[in-house]
């Protein structure tokens, strides 16, 4: 029955957050957080996803650049092009990006390395030993990519309005100061906060997916295999429609002004 | 320091000259790496004839298996779904960034334009290049990468069949076979939702909205921007086919492979998307505002 073992999955994923947030609260709480582990799987994490999110921003500044100041030009507006660049990079460009890139890159560092130990029963051992792998593997994990998240998103933001700037200085004959204007008039620290924000959801998401399709893997080298693609491909699909939900949320309680 | 056979000191390097060393390995391995992608992409290129000609009931396998998957939507479907359902959220999106951005200038209607220009020349390509990634590339790795690891390619190759045209050819035209459906599917979706959404919801004047929208939707961008997903895809596949095809490192390894081209695919899917922007509408694009 393939409606209600989606169900199932669903349910399993929300019982791993619930646990997962119940042991992030108590064991910090307690001091018994595995901080070490904590550092080493945020720096893993953080060298496997910053080059490529220098990478994919610069373009995407410049797309965005090019694009808009070719279309602002037209009717003689091209102050705009800074709040163009504002409200695509900051509100959707970074936060998706940030997201692609965690559940890309590191979703798929996730789903092997559990994957490859519960097909060689490492999990079951541990479980057998009094050891919670929840508690001791993937919590540090999940609060890794909450760490990750807003270095990630920040880094993107910065790359991109920077090769944004420069592409609509130099090409399009925009004045800078005219640009950072009519950039601060459209972008708000509002947009930051919730930028911010949806990289940290996009995280949370990525960390409890990965995590439970990696936990669930079997039938040898293949499983992994499988695992990780089903773990990025429900990490793309659930970051894009949770930025959908964040963004009508942001609209509807902080409307866009002008200052 | 002792004297060689010719009465002469033996040169002795100095303490930097293990770095220079060092950096000369790396320079090596990334020279050998660049190679093996140049020669990898060649074969697979020169060998697609044969593909055509030798291998086309599995070029048609490999097409439906890719398109559809085992029949679920999004764990083992196939790209079609995916390929829908990000088209809906990209069409909710940029219906829900455009009309706040331009309602404050009292332009709400305008989101034609955006509709037509923003979602036809980028977004949709862009997402159709990451569902590609996400969905076909991923589970071609998986696929090729456990075959790499259980030699199964190697038998392959002892059954008397070529490897690289029958592996990674018949992927790579079957998964292109699936793009311009597909691609058009999405590009469907996402306007059906714009419109929707902004007629619907935002209570705009239909007729303003369609004539801004229809009048900035040219044939030609059309086929331009099919053109661009068409080369993401094939950028995408390759990338994945490449690291599925020299996977090595046991189970780990295989999913390490998904990562790096997963990471590889989404930069060269950005970076081909800015060049074949400028290629396509040159740096300062022109639109035509007749009226």
């Amino acid at each position: 029955m393939r409606p209600v073992n989606a169900i199932a999955t669903v349910g399993r994923a929300a019982r791993l957050l619930v646990e997962v947030l119940r042991f992030s609260i108590t064991d910090a709480l307690s001091g018994r957080l595995p901080v070490g582990e904590l550092v080493n799987q945020a720096w893993l994490l953080y060298k496997v996803t910053a080059l490529p999110a220098v990478l994919m921003a610069i373009p995407f500044g410049g797309m965005v650049a090019v694009q808009i100041s070719g279309l602002i030009n037209q009717v003689g507006a091209n102050s705009l092009v800074g709040a163009a660049s504002g409200v695509g990079i900051v509100r959707q460009g970074a936060p998706i990006t940030a997201g692609l890139l965690m559940g890309g890159a590191a979703a798929s560092a996730i789903a092997s390395d559990l994957g490859a130990r519960a097909i060689r029963d490492e999990l079951d051992a541990l479980r057998v030993m009094g050891v919670d792998p929840v508690r001791h593997l993937i919590v540090p994990r999940f609060l890794a990519l909450i760490v990750l998240a807003p270095i990630l998103c920040a880094v993107i933001i910065a790359s991109s309005v920077v090769a944004s700037f420069l592409l609509s200085l130099n090409v399009s004959d925009v004045a800078p100061g005219t640009y950072w204007s009519s950039f601060g008039a459209f972008a708000k620290m509002v947009d930051v906060w919730f930028a911010i924000g949806k990289a940290v959801v996009f995280g949370a998401i990525v960390g409890i997916v990965s995590s439970l399709r990696g936990m669930e893997a079997k039938g040898g080298p293949r499983g992994v295999a499988d695992a990780v693609s089903a773990s990025v491909v429900l990490n793309v699909t659930g970051i894009l429609f949770a930025n959908l939900v964040i963004t009508q949320v942001e609209t509807m309680f902080f409307p866009m002004r002008v200052a | 320091m002792g004297l060689s056979a010719t009465g002469l000191p033996h040169a002795v390097p100095t303490a930097n000259f293990g770095v220079v060393l060092r950096l000369r390995r790396r320079l090596d391995r990334r020279l050998q790496t660049v190679g093996q992608i140049v020669v990898f992409v060649a074969q697979v290129l020169y060998l697609l004839p044969l593909t055509f000609r030798r291998y086309r009931r599995e070029t048609l396998d490999r097409m439906i298996d890719l398109a559809w998957g085992r029949g679920s939507l999004i764990v083992d479907g196939g790209v079609i779904s995916v390929l829908i359902a990000l088209g809906i959220a990209i069409g909710g999106m940029v219906a829900i960034e455009a009309w706040a951005t331009l309602n404050i200038m009292g332009f709400g209607a305008l989101t034609g334009i955006i509709g037509s220009l923003a979602n036809n020349r980028e977004m949709a390509p862009l997402v159709a290049g990451i569902a590609f990634a996400a969905q076909c590339g991923t589970r071609m790795t998986a696929e090729i990468g456990s075959m790499r690891i259980a030699e199964e390619i190697d038998a392959v190759e002892a059954m008397g069949l070529r490897p690289i045209p029958f592996v990674v050819g018949t992927r790579l035209v079957g998964g292109l076979l699936c793009v311009a459906p597909g691609y058009a599917l999405t590009l469907l979706t996402s306007f059906f939702v714009l419109d929707f959404v902004v007629r619907n919801f935002y209570h705009a004047a239909g007729g303003t909205y369609q004539h801004y929208f229809v009048e900035f939707l040219t044939p030609a961008d059309l086929v331009y921007s099919t053109l661009k997903a068409t080369v993401f895809a094939a950028a995408v596949i390759m990338i994945h086919c490449y690291y599925g095809y020299f996977a090595s490192g046991g189970p780990v390894g295989v999913g390490q492979a998904s990562g790096r081209a997963v990471r590889a695919s989404l930069v060269a899917v950005m970076t081909l998307d800015f060049v074949m922007t400028i290629i396509l509408w040159g740096l300062k694009p022109t639109f035509l505002f007749k009226g």
